[in-house]
């Protein structure tokens, strides 16, 4: 389920973070689902398991999961956090553009109209 | 509380388990020495008188050709070698020391296997053995055999305790095996040999043996290799063998407490014991080098001292090199040199003074008695026969003042030994040898007009005539043996009147005549003598008269 | 938990551990990094009571080791180069440690004999290197002591038996809480497998960090500004390395990422790229900053 590269510079507590952050946004882990435990983790990946078990403490801190002691991590109720995540998400991929259209040559004026357009077809849409 | 644990049988165990074939090895080699041979005995019906004898054959160290104790130490120190290499080898040592066992456990636990391997070939083949006894015919007293197996259970054992000593002490196998034999040796030989070296330095000492057998409760090996055998079992060398295997146990277990696990790559592993190892075989070097070179080249004092300088040398470079392990060690040659140091007070206080070794004569005063003679005997130093007179006492000073001055003359015409025994109780002894003129022989005639000189030197002079059993009288090329009673009494006259009115002494060579007196057997008690025979042999001169009228019936 | 306060051993002259302090939590796989001759096997044999300190102690549960047969019992001390007993076959040594170890599991023994798949009769001197380290860490397992003391451990197996290896620790690690301490002068070996680590060189602990804290402490920023670098930024961050080619500048910043990235954004750069470094990279500038020659330590 998650695919770990152990080569790669990124601490793997943090790809295990990210791996199962993505895994939960993109909701292919649905609300009170039970996470992989970490026995199963870490035999699978060959994984240290208090590496996991640190990944799984800082997503339950960051809200992400829930723990049932005695019976594993669960996903927590998570939509306000995963709308949050994903807006900021989106908020970098507009500035990212922006960025790129400035260094194109485009004026602010222009991308107000980007913006004015797609408020358009929103409500067209509706 | 916590529940305090014992681990005596994982070791002992695991160590009986890799090693019972060493047991069993000694077992057989027991076996083809006592209980074999007393079987092959029997099978071969020998008479009682041949039977005697192959007993005191079979119960003494004397198998294989000599080699027996020999080979009851290789075996001793195999075991302690087997057992003990674990905790001189850097990597089981790590490990067994890794394990949750204590030091003291590991020790104990070692020396008890080794006591096991020990002790169950001896005792089977006591067993064996009295079996054999009881069931044939052969006249062998039980205690002899109890004695020969506790005896031999009780050299192996220290021989095996002296290995573990050993083991503990140094990491390097060959050192161990070479050390445990040589400390077995080393005293007798330093005695020796350094007595031999002494010699050349100081060639008219007269070299004294000194009786180092009381070691043999610690270094029992040299007194069974000199083919003394099987001690006998007596409290008190029971009581002393036993301490001496309980001191080496706790020796070597104390060490090995103190032992740090680090030190392993140390070729020996406490540095108070690297300069014992390092001056021993300086010293020892010393010794055989200079002997071997000086005994061959037949060379004076000064060789020998170069020797001795060279032969400290390598001793003491190839002991740093051992320790070190290193090839290059001229940088740490400072204890050489204290050595050396130390070793040149020594000589120049020994070759100039009286501090060590008396070069003067003594004052007459200071002496009770003298032994003065041509031959040297160790028992009439000791009998009642010396010379208690003052003046002759003086004459023989005087003499012995005029020999000093021959230091250097070598010659073999010569030679005279002189023992004082002084009133504080010390004893002097001196031999002169050399070609030291007609002085000396007029000195020497002085002395011999005195009487308990002719006693002392004479023996036919402390014989009864009616002792005497037969002459042999050699005059030329003939020999005749006078058995008459009134010949006897004729020669026994002339022989004593001749030494008495200084007709004949041993000083020169002007004789013609050998006369061998036997006493008889049934005056050997009156003359001290337990067993043998005595004879007394005088040189004299006779005229043909008197020769003629003693051969003629 | 293991802890170890102040240690110091000599062997004659040579100071081979200064003052070190470690804590080695229950349950954690402790790595000890440095190269050789930096004292890794002389702190492991410290602390599995082989060697006693010259001064300080090793502890576990607040009792000493060295000697303590009682807490030795407790552990099991994996040597680099594993002894057996002349002639012994797996079996036999097993049994050895059997007599010795009351937590010896025959079951975990015969678990792992199908693991490893090597005939428990063979005599081990008659195996290959590999394989004799492979039957040590089975024998090792075997004894199912809470702790055990790994020296070099994975040299010698190749890939899948080093996943196999590793796997098997890990099980154990969850299931029971056992506490691993392990040496390499192998930092990738190490870096997927333990989540403690100990930086020692010259016979002293340069760093003792959570793996994962050491990873994000240390980071590679790089960025580009229109125009000159801000003072601001090279006062502020804790700088180990610095690097400028053309307009694109490299730092290597020790401390909080998030506000080191806080910081250069607020400054607008042109070009803003954080980099984690490798555990390799971090091992360089750390020994860097304190002061040692790479070439030294690194390997």
């Amino acid at each position: 389920m998650i695919e770990l590269d152990l080569r790669s510079r990124i601490p793997i507590y943090e790809q295990i973070i990210e791996k199962i952050k993505d895994l939960i946004i993109k909701e292919v882990l649905k609300e009170d689902e039970q996470l992989p435990s970490v026995r199963a983790l870490s035999t699978e990946l060959t994984i240290n398991p208090n590496t996991i078990q640190k990944a799984y403490r800082e997503l339950e801190r960051q809200g992400y999961i829930y723990t049932i002691p005695g019976k594993g991590n669960f996903v927590a109720p998570v939509k306000k956090i995963i709308n949050e995540e994903k807006v900021k998400e989106i908020k970098e991929e507009i500035k990212k553009k922006v960025m790129e259209g400035l260094y194109l040559g485009m004026k602010r004026q222009e991308f107000i109209d980007i913006l004015d357009e797609a408020v358009k077809l929103k409500e067209g849409l509706k | 509380m916590r529940k305090k644990t014992y681990c005596f049988n994982p070791i002992l165990l695991n160590d009986l388990k890799r090693f019972w074939i060493l047991s069993a090895f000694y077992s057989f080699i027991l076996f083809l020495l006592v209980p074999l041979k007393l079987l092959n005995l029997i099978s071969e019906h020998v008479n009682i008188g041949e039977l005697i004898n192959s007993n005191n054959f079979i119960f003494t160290y004397e198998g294989f050709m000599g080699l027996q104790p020999l080979i009851i130490f290789l075996i001793a120190i195999f075991i302690a070698v087997a057992l003990f290499y674990e905790i001189q080898n850097c990597k089981s040592n790590d490990h067994i020391h890794s394990l949750p066992i204590s030091k003291k456990d590991i020790f104990i636990n070692k020396v008890l296997a080794g006591e096991i391997l020990i002790f169950i070939p001896c005792f089977i083949n006591y067993i064996i053995t009295e079996i054999i006894v009881l069931q044939g015919t052969i006249p062998v007293h039980h205690y002899k055999i109890i004695n020969y197996f506790i005896m031999t259970f009780i050299n192996t054992n220290i021989l095996f305790l002296q290995g573990v000593f050993f083991a503990v002490v140094t990491t390097n196998v060959f050192l161990h095996v070479f050390v445990s034999f040589a400390i077995n040796l080393v005293p007798f030989f330093i005695v020796e040999m350094g007595n031999d070296l002494l010699n050349i330095i100081l060639p008219e000492r007269l070299s004294e043996s000194i009786s180092l057998y009381n070691l043999k409760y610690i270094l029992p090996l040299s007194y069974m290799i000199e083919g003394r055998g099987v001690d006998t079992i007596t409290i008190k060398n029971i009581i002393l063998y036993i301490l001496s295997m309980a001191l080496l146990f706790l020796l070597s277990y104390i060490l090995f407490i103190k032992r740090k696990n680090e030190d392993i790559n140390k070729t020996i592993t406490f540095n108070f014991l690297n300069d014992v190892f390092k001056y021993t075989t300086t010293f020892i070097s010393m010794i055989i080098f200079s002997l071997i070179l000086s005994g061959y080249f037949k060379i004076g004092v000064t060789f020998t001292v170069i020797n001795c300088i060279i032969g400290s040398f390598l001793g003491y470079y190839i002991s740093e090199m051992i320790i070190r392990k290193e090839l290059y060690v001229f940088n740490r040659l400072k204890g050489y040199f204290i050595y050396l140091g130390i070793a040149v007070v020594f000589l120049i206080l020994l070759l100039n003074t009286d501090l060590i070794y008396k070069h003067t004569p003594p004052r007459a005063e200071e002496v009770k008695e003298v032994y003065i003679s041509t031959q040297y005997n160790e028992d009439k130093i000791n009998s009642s026969y010396l010379i208690k007179d003052k003046n002759t006492i003086k004459n023989i000073i005087s003499l012995q003042k005029y020999l000093i001055g021959f230091k250097n003359n070598r010659g073999w015409e010569n030679q005279v030994y002189i023992v004082y025994k002084l009133n504080n109780g010390d004893m002097i002894k001196r031999y002169y040898r050399g070609n030291f003129g007609n002085e000396f022989i007029t000195q020497m005639e002085e002395i011999s007009k005195n009487i308990q000189y002719k006693k002392l030197n004479y023996d036919i002079l402390n014989i009864d005539f009616s002792d005497i059993e037969c002459i042999d009288l050699n005059y030329g090329k003939d020999v005749y043996e006078v058995t008459d009673k009134e010949k006897i009494r004729k020669i026994y006259d002339i022989v004593c009147d001749g030494f008495m009115n200084n007709k004949f002494n041993n000083l020169g060579n002007n004789y013609n005549t050998f006369v061998n007196f036997k006493i008889k057997n049934d005056a050997l008690k009156k003359y001290n003598k337990k067993y043998g025979d005595i004879r007394i042999y005088v040189n004299i001169n006779l005229d043909e008269d008197t020769i003629n009228n003693l051969i003629k019936k | 938990m293991i802890k170890v306060e102040g240690l110091y051993k000599n062997y004659g002259d040579f100071e081979a551990l200064k003052d070190i302090n470690l804590t080695i939590p229950k349950g954690s796989v402790y790595g000890i990094i440095g190269s050789n001759g930096a004292g890794k096997t002389t702190l492991l044999k410290t602390i599995s009571g082989i060697y006693k300190p010259d001064k300080g102690f090793a502890k576990i549960e607040d009792e000493d080791i060295y000697e303590n047969v009682h807490v030795k019992k407790r552990m099991f001390f994996v040597l680099d180069d594993p002894y057996y007993y002349h002639n012994y076959s797996i079996k036999e040594m097993a049994s050895f440690y059997k007599s010795i170890y009351e937590s010896y599991s025959d079951e975990k023994y015969e678990n792992l004999k199908d693991v490893f798949k090597i005939d428990e009769n063979k005599k081990i001197k008659n195996l290959s290197k590999g394989m004799k380290r492979q039957v040590i860490i089975w024998l090792a397992l075997s004894l199912n002591t809470d702790v055990l003391i790994l020296d070099e451990p994975l040299d010698g197996l190749d890939a899948v038996m080093r996943q196999k290896v590793k796997k098997i620790i890990f099980e154990e690690v969850l299931e029971r809480q056992l506490t691993v301490i392990i040496s390499s002068h192998n930092l990738r070996e190490l870096e997927d497998f333990c989540d403690h680590i100990a930086i020692i060189h010259s016979g002293s602990v340069i760093k003792e960090k959570d793996i994962d804290e050491l990873k994000n402490n240390i980071f590679k920023i790089q960025f580009a500004f229109s125009g000159d670098v801000p003072k601001e930024l090279t006062e502020k961050l804790d700088i180990l390395y610095y690097k400028q080619s053309g307009k694109v500048t490299t730092f290597i910043v020790k401390g909080d990422r998030k506000k080191a990235e806080d910081l250069i954004l607020k400054y607008e750069p042109i070009l803003l790229d954080i980099i984690p470094l490798s555990l390799e990279e971090i091992f360089i500038h750390e020994m860097g900053e304190a002061g040692y020659e790479k070439e030294n330590i690194l390997l």
